[in-house]
């Protein structure tokens, strides 16, 4: 078999040699417009040529000789040695190319100056037959992307006939019209088709929108993709336009809410500390692993450090389709894909940015003044105690000095009450700044294609003269090579870092104090030059000042992604792939001294009296190598066989090491050696972990209707004992695409119709939480005992017991579900049903205590969770100029402990109801009156010193105590007031365009949720020395407002009574947020193309600006575990420009 | 072409093998030493050892003594008023968790033979602690099951069965015998070994559980109470005459008593053994802070039981002075109440502020009683803004010579003068008080008994002894269920000229303020023992619950 390449260039790089030395010179935008400028070379250069009969090698020789062309061909397509003879003058070369190969079967594409000889495809043969003889009307025009960019390969149809072409590479095309056509069809993969109505058209410029619904998008599956039409398992996939042009800060920041069945939380609005969860389908299981595995492209992968716009594609692997990634997959997996050039495509330069103005949302309201001295007389009188400013006068005579504004009251002790109202959120709060920057690059040649972005974002906090902000820098080179036609060669690099500022003591300690410090403190003393203190409070401002120290804390990671693709024929390709990703940390805390004063400026001793320096290196080794094949083929035309199957071995090594140091005598050169070394500190740690696994995957497709697919992986661990060490897991899914029958078909309702079952089984395997070596009996060594004069004595200890049967948690998960499309697919939708079993979850087996230690965990737990996901879409073209969509997505789970090991307990945790169950008491109202509070008291259980006005909880067994439990152990007087899981979570998505506008809004929420606050949100007077917050100011109950919804303010023992969990105390934590909402404007390309540009668009738009929900008191819907030291989330207005040329 | 598909079939050949080498799975931890590699070195000993120093008592918040009738708190205790509920028992976790740990060295004692002689002192560091928590055990529950090996998650003894009191008493005295023998002195430990166990601490530990069990035994009538006294008194009497160990009596008589618990009394030869805070390793308690919002408040039983300065309770000496001012009945009173309780306007001040003006009621600031507590609090600044760094002293000399003379009392029914002086007379001559004599009781017609209890209980006040002499003396039926009051309030500056006012106050018939009433408090027999977790119950069917729970 002979097949030699005759290659005409020499190095396959020459294609874009020019380009790459332009870009290094790293002025990217002039080198830019250079590019610009070459792309038109085939254009502008004319050849003047007088060859008669000579063979077709000679002419493409003298057209190499007179320019800068160069041709490559296969030998083998056509006759080069062809005798021709050619006369032109001051051509351009496609039409000497033209004249050169009429009537051959020799097609040509150009690509900057490297022209490519080869065989006309096949598709485009029937543009060969006779019609082409007849006089014919021609269109022309350019196919593009929304972003302007063109496609090339794009297919042109006219309507009823069997006439089309293709776009060519820069997305250019021309088509003869026959009479009685009226109507083109375009049509490409992944988009969606327009139909044009032809008219008196002659030039036809094509905008195709993306369309990530469309039956032919690519899904990216585990080791392959497949067609979304032919997807057997229940998978969600979204594009990467979703993240782009959104002021967001992080990927999982944009994706919230987007993908049904992916729910995402954050616990805190600060710039870089978010602490983003992710959960697929609910809990599965006690012992985390509840979140997905991502993978990025292929390799395990850090969301928080990806730039969100170099995302192409977004998949939720649910249900038995995650058995492909076996033991780590209870938790679904989150596959991302990045993107890449196309090949083939002129270079495209993206520029896109924003800024965004932060501003401050759902700050907890402060009591002013004279609410907080009206509360604390009436709370500390009811308690029997002296009111704070007792000591200015009666309550009456303290209200009227707060209304003069008097002069602080000096009451020794260098202690004041003060009389006027400090602007503490002015002091501490401020809007804040955002911006996003990304340079993205794309194109490709004939072999190659490339993608490379340069990312940058900061978001500064709402914190003044703070540390407070986070700053990420992404840089990307994705590129895949045809080494030869068979070989292919995909190599994607990142680096990421990520810089985090935080002030000495912790940004959430400001709010802690600002929630609890009384409202009356002034920020500065008396000569305004020191941050006050008094009575050992915190001063938040002072906590939030840059002179207190700065933490500052990197990471970075380097991801070399390498994967070599052969094909030995159309059938069975073999891939290898090798993944590294290399993440270091580091830490460096400063804490300077910090100084206490009086407001009358004496000082108040110390909270630091020497400063310290701690830092800490880190640095984790992931490796991962793959390798695997891929079989397809389609036998007798309807049995349709796909087979692949691997191997893989990932390990991970992570190592830290820490150092400190006190006293620094100068702060003006921080470095750990010129600290005092009498009190250095220094530790490190280090941990692996290894995972060999060997999987596989069948398909069967019958007649393009009946799928089958099953799965299977085998994971070894180093993490059990070698006997328990390797688990199997495998899946079925089975789908009908009962669109295609007959039957269906004629129905004329359906334009798609398919329903799934799967069952599979997954591993439960969370390698990040420790437990690393349980099955190999460790001691712990640590701890500091100060024996003699400060001799630092460490000690040993047992490392738990251990257990050598531990072994995967194993969970079933069934789906069933079906998606459909009808009226001419302008709805479209998808719902699935769903239950997880983890039927041998990992519990510590309860043993008596006389053992002396936590018995190991051990596979005796059952946990089942059941729900639903129901996503529709509406997209409808109202004319060329309006269009406009509406999706919407309805998802939910709960879950059951089904067995604990016998453990009933009234916990958080217990057999028999959900994870997180809140257990409460029966609110029974509040004791209006003596006779009330006499017949209550005739319980036992209450606190002795209850009284009017405090609350009453029912007496459910009616055993005369009010107890969790009776004698017996048995429940007695608490019962479900719900759980803190999310239910019923919605997400809506409104879209709409009209001309060069667009527009954009997307709401999510939670349909209900129980939220219990804590701490200083969650009593009035939680802590005597605590500020009540606003919420409970007039609400509580006093003689004279007996309806209040809360009983009375007192610093007593009883106020923990009243507060005690019930449905009183309970909030209603549903909402709906409005997360984004866009208007756009892309201007004309008429008015772009004479500057060069190929589309502009500039939006505004706004991320959280609404919020629908029952809370008040500026409690944040978010903030799902009521902590009082909650970082607020802001709003952000935002202004932006999308720009490719 | 071929040879592109040999050379990338064998490329894929080549990685897929070697994803199939098991060997890499085997790993063993990088950071953490494995259990069969330890106990090698007397070193690994040491640091097992170690672990067991932060279980010591350690600094309460305000001390101790809630439980009892000598200190009130905000809100009502439920030992001290008899409405403990079995699921709010003590749990016995703990306990055996130091059991097993304890046992865990002297297991591998055993079996370190070539370096027996150098960690034998460890293995009595083990014994001693070992000891301490079956004495936990037994003084709480009763009767426990006695685990004296390491259990693995088959072990039979899982489920055992409570050993009898005796029994383990039995072993309690063997470990602690052994840990005697094998400790060394206090004058023999290295500087830097400071802190650590020694003889004397056994010994004290001794004395303090033989004591227990002795008088236990009398009043609850089990067991063998006369050898359990002379085993007490043995202890006392050998760490008395090792001469290791001797009374505080710093600069003055007016403050003696309360700097053994502060800075100045830090590492005296009083502190047998402390739990130890230290400023560099920033190892701190926010004790005098504590102490300062009076939370845990001394009632009147605390304040009346302070004897006058010759000698006499306030019932019958004529140097009391009575009620009628806030400072009156602190005049002509053994100093250590005094050094106990604050002295209304003696000028105590916090970072500045005074704080020795009562301010009746609970809450922040607040006295319950209207006492406020003095004990723990340091005039020093760092320790007024919850830094405080003085140890807690849970082994005292002050403590073997109570347990001597009460002891000796016991089992004797007397006790003489020059044993009196070994022991009660030292305490009273560091604040200058009168001797306690035979005569003086005899021609007062006061109960010995009665006055070594007392003596007790004021100097250990607010150090946790109080409720479990109670128990063992079997007069918690008696002392408890009574109002729990404090200053007198009717007729005094209390109510006439109030340092604060708006409060509600309940007084008794004779005008003193009842911080926790009579009629919310009961003592039932059950009491005296506490009931055993239920959860441990349900685990094993061999487990009896305690009777009355």
């Amino acid at each position: 078999m002979k097949k030699r390449m005759k290659l005409r260039s020499i190095s396959p790089f020459r294609i874009n040699f020019d380009l790459k030395m332009k870009l290094s010179t790293l002025l990217i935008i002039v080198a830019l417009f250079q590019v610009k400028a070459n792309e038109t070379y085939s254009q502008k250069t004319k050849l003047t040529l007088n060859e008669q009969n000579v063979s077709i090698e000679r002419v493409l020789d003298k057209i190499e000789t007179l320019s800068d062309f160069k041709f490559a061909y296969n030998e083998k397509i056509f006759n080069y040695q062809r005798i021709v003879s050619i006369n032109v003058h001051k051509e351009r070369i496609s039409s000497i190319l033209d004249k050169l190969f009429i009537d051959t079967n020799v097609d040509f594409e150009v690509y900057n100056k490297q022209i490519i000889l080869k065989i006309r495809q096949q598709s485009l043969s029937f543009l060969d037959g006779d019609q082409s003889k007849q006089e014919r009307k021609k269109v022309s025009g350019t196919v593009t992307d929304e972003a302007g960019i063109p496609l090339p390969g794009t297919s042109i149809i006219i309507e009823g006939k069997l006439i089309g072409t293709e776009s060519d590479f820069d997305g250019n095309y021309s088509i003869s019209i026959p009479d009685g056509a009226t109507t083109l069809i375009i049509s490409y993969v992944g988009y969606q088709t327009q139909k044009i109505i032809i008219g008196n058209q002659t030039v036809i410029n094509i905008t195709l929108k993306e369309d990530s619904n469309s039956l032919e998008e690519v899904v990216v599956l585990g080791y392959g993709t497949r067609s979304r039409k032919t997807i057997a398992g229940s998978v969600s996939q979204i594009s990467g336009k979703v993240l782009e042009n959104r002021p967001i800060t992080n990927v999982m920041n944009g994706l919230q809410g987007v993908l049904p069945g992916l729910t995402i939380t954050r616990s805190s609005g600060r710039p870089g500390g978010e602490n983003y969860q992710l959960n697929v389908r609910g809990l599965s299981s006690l012992n985390g692993g509840n979140s997905p595995l991502i993978l990025i492209d292929g390799i395990e992968g850090d969301l928080n450090l990806l730039n969100p716009n170099d995302i192409k594609t977004t998949t939720l692997l649910k249900d038995a389709s995650a058995v492909i990634y076996g033991a780590r997959a209870a938790g679904g997996v989150l596959l991302i894909t990045t993107k890449t050039g196309k090949k083939n495509q002129t270079p495209q330069v993206t520029y896109s940015t924003n800024y965004s103005t932060n501003v401050i949302s759902n700050l907890t309201e402060r009591v002013n003044l004279k609410q907080w001295v009206e509360m604390d007389w009436e709370a500390k009188t009811a308690a029997g105690a002296g009111a704070q400013f007792s000591g200015g006068g009666t309550l009456q005579e303290v209200l009227d000095k707060i209304d003069r504004g008097a002069e602080p009251d000096d009451i020794g002790g260098n202690s004041f009450l003060f009389y006027k109202l400090e602007d503490w959120d002015g002091a501490l709060f401020d809007d804040a700044t955002q911006q996003n920057h990304n340079i993205t690059i794309t194109g490709g040649s004939e072999r190659s294609d490339y993608s490379t972005s340069l990312g940058f974002t900061r978001t500064d906090g709402i914190l003044k003269n703070a540390w407070d902000s986070n700053e990420r820098v992404n840089l990307r080179l994705n590129h895949g090579y045809d080494i030869t036609s068979r070989l292919r060669l995909e190599t994607k690099i990142s680096f990421d870092r990520n810089r985090n500022l935080e002030g000495a003591w912790g940004s959430n300690e400001v709010f802690n104090q600002r929630n609890k410090i009384f409202t009356w403190f002034p920020v500065f003393s008396e000569s305004g030059n020191n941050y006050v203190t008094q009575w050992g409070f915190g001063n938040p401002r002072q906590i939030a000042n840059r002179d207190q120290g700065k933490r500052t804390n990197i990471s970075e990671n380097l991801r070399g992604n390498f994967k070599l693709n052969y094909k030995v024929n159309d059938d069975l390709k073999f891939y290898t792939q090798v993944g590294i990703n290399k993440g270091e940390g580091s830490r460096e805390n400063f804490s300077a001294v910090s100084l206490r004063w009086n407001y009358n400026d004496t000082s108040a001793g110390t909270y630091r009296s020497k400063n310290n320096l701690f830092l800490s290196s880190s640095e984790s080794n992931y490796k991962n190598l793959t390798a695997y094949f891929d079989y397809h083929k389609i036998f007798a035309n309807k049995h349709d066989i796909s087979l692949m199957g691997g191997a893989s071995h990932e390990e991970n090594e992570n190592k830290s090491f820490w150092a400190s140091r006190q006293d620094f005598a100068q702060t003006e050169v921080l470095s750990l050696n010129l600290g005092d070394a009498e009190n250095m500190e220094n530790g490190a740690n280090a941990s692996h972990w290894a995972i060999k696994s060997f999987f596989g995957r069948f398909t069967y497709t019958f007649d393009s209707k009946y799928i089958a697919e099953i799965n299977y992986r085998r994971d070894g661990t180093s993490v059990f004992s070698p006997d328990k060490r390797w688990g199997d897991f495998g899946g079925v899914n089975l789908a009908w695409l009962a669109s295609e029958e007959a039957f269906i078909e004629n129905l004329n309702i359906f334009d798609h119709l398919k329903l799934r079952v799967s069952q599979g089984t997954t591993g439960n395997q969370n390698l990040n939480t420790g437990n690393l070596y349980d099955y190999i009996a460790l001691i712990n060594i640590g701890g500091q005992y100060p024996f003699g004069n400060g001799e630092k004595a460490q000690s040993a200890s047992e490392g738990g017991l251990v257990s050598e049967n531990r072994t995967w948690e194993n969970l079933k998960t069934t789906n069933f579900g079906f998606d459909f499309a009808v009226l001419n697919s302008k709805l479209s939708g998808s719902f699935d049903l769903f239950k997880k079993e983890n039927n041998n979850m990992l519990l510590g087996v309860n043993l008596p205590s006389v053992l002396g230690g936590a018995p190991p965990a051990q596979n005796i737990g059952s946990l089942e969770s059941t729900g639903f996901e129901l996503s529709l879409k509406w997209t409808d073209q109202l004319s060329e100029d309006f269009s406009y969509s509406v999706g919407a997505y309805l998802s939910d789970n709960t879950n059951k402990l089904v067995d604990l090991d016998g453990r009933d307990r009234v916990s958080s945790t217990r057999e028999g109801y959900a994870l997180g169950t809140v257990f409460g008491y029966v609110w029974d109202g509040i004791i209006q009156n003596q006779v009330e509070l006499n017949e209550y008291k005739s319980l036992t259980g209450i606190p002795t010193n209850i009284a009017i006005g405090d609350a009453r909880y029912k007496d459910v067994n009616g055993d005369g105590r009010i107890s969790v439990y009776d004698d017996n152990g048995n429940d007695a007087d608490v019962v479900d007031l719900g759980t803190n899981s999310a239910r019923y979570s919605f997400g809506v998505n409104l879209a709409a365009r009209y001309k060069g506008f667009d527009a954009s809004a997307f709401i999510q929420g939670v349909g209900k949720r129980t939220v219990f606050y804590s701490g200083a949100f969650a009593i009035p007077f939680e802590q005597p020395w605590w500020q009540p917050l606003k919420r409970f100011y007039g609400n509580t109950w006093t003689p004279e407002n007996p309806t209040a919804k809360y009983p009375r303010l007192t610093t007593g023992g009883t106020r923990h009574w009243n507060y005690r969990n019930s449905e009183n105390t309970k909030v209603n934590g549903a909402y709906a947020r409005l997360k984004n909402i866009t208007v756009g404007y892309s201007l004309p390309k008429n008015v772009l193309e004479k500057a060069g540009i190929s589309s502009l668009r500039l939006y505004l738009s706004g991320e959280d600006l609404f919020t629908i929900d029952a809370i008040d008191g500026g409690y944040d819907a978010e903030n799902t575990d009521g902590s009082d030291t909650f970082y607020p989330f802001t709003k952000r207005y935002s202004v932006g420009l999308t720009l490719t040329f | 072409m071929k040879n592109y598909n040999i050379k990338f079939l064998t490329l894929f050949v080549t990685v897929a093998m070697l994803l199939g080498c098991e060997k890499d799975l085997n790993l063993a931890p990088l950071d953490q030493v494995s259990d069969a590699s330890f106990w090698k070195v007397p070193g690994d000993f040491e640091k097992a050892a170690n672990a067991f120093y932060r279980s010591l008592a350690s600094h309460a918040n305000g001390g101790y003594d809630q439980n009892s009738d000598i200190t009130v708190g905000g809100s009502s205790n439920v030992n001290s008023n008899g409405s403990l509920i079995i699921d709010n028992g003590p749990n016995w976790n703990g306990s055996y968790s130091t059991i097993r740990a304890t046992t865990r060295i002297t297991e591998n004692y055993e079996k370190a033979l070539d370096i027996q002689s150098d960690i034998a002192r460890y293995a009595a560091e083990a014994r001693f602690f070992r000891a301490r928590a079956y004495h936990n055990l037994v003084s709480t529950f009763g009767d426990v099951p006695l685990i004296t090996k390491v259990l693995t998650l088959e072990s039979e003894e899982l489920d055992a069965p409570r050993a009898s009191r005796a029994d383990v008493v039995a072993y309690i005295l063997e470990d602690l015998n052994w840990a005697i023998a094998n400790l060394p002195l206090q004058s023999e430990l290295a500087t830097n070994e400071i802190g650590r166990v020694t003889k004397g601490a056994a010994l004290a530990l001794k004395s303090r559980i033989f004591l227990f069990e002795g008088t236990w035994a009398k009043y609850h009538a089990s067991g063998d109470a006369s050898g359990y006294l002379t085993t007490s008194i043995n202890a006392s009497q050998e760490l008395i005459g090792s001469g290791e160990y001797a009374i505080f009596m710093g600069s003055s008589t007016a403050e003696a008593y309360r700097n053994v618990f502060l800075e100045a009394g830090e590492g005296s030869s009083e502190s047998i053994l402390a739990r130890r805070y230290n400023l560099d390793l920033e190892i701190s308690h926010n004790t005098t802070r504590w102490v300062s919002t009076f939370h845990n408040a001394p009632t009147k039983k605390l304040a009346d039981m302070y004897v006058c300065t010759d000698g006499l309770p306030i019932s019958i000496s004529p140097l009391f002075q009575g009620y009628d001012t806030m400072i009156s009945e602190f005049e002509n009173r053994d100093p250590r109440m005094s050094q106990t309780i604050i002295t209304p306007n003696s000028g105590v001040a916090q970072l500045g502020s005074l704080i020795d003006l009562p301010s009746i009621g609970s809450g922040n600031g607040n006295s319950n009683s209207g006492y406020l507590s003095y004990k723990f609090f340091s005039d020093n600044e760092e320790s007024q803004l919850g830094k405080g760094y003085y140890d807690y002293i849970e082994f005292r000399y002050a403590e073997v010579l109570l347990n001597y003379a009460e002891a000796l009392y016991e089992k004797n029914g007397s006790i003489s003068d020059a044993n009196l002086n070994t022991s009660i007379n030292k305490l009273r001559a560091r604040v200058g008080m009168l001797s306690l004599t035979n005569t003086l009781v005899t021609s007062n017609s006061l109960d010995m008994l009665e006055e070594i209890r007392r003596e007790r209980t004021i100097e250990l006040a607010y150090e946790g002894f109080r409720y479990n002499d109670l128990r063992r003396w079997k007069q918690a039926e008696n002392l408890l269920p009574v109002n729990l009051r404090g200053v007198k309030y009717t007729g005094t500056e209390y109510e006439t000229s109030p340092p604060n006012n708006s409060k509600t106050i309940s007084v008794d018939s004779e005008g003193f303020v009842i911080a926790d009433n009579v009629s919310l408090r009961s003592c039932d027999q059950k009491l005296y023992l506490f009931p055993i977790p239920v959860e441990q119950i349900k685990l094993n069917p061999n487990l009896t619950q305690n009777p009355g729970w």
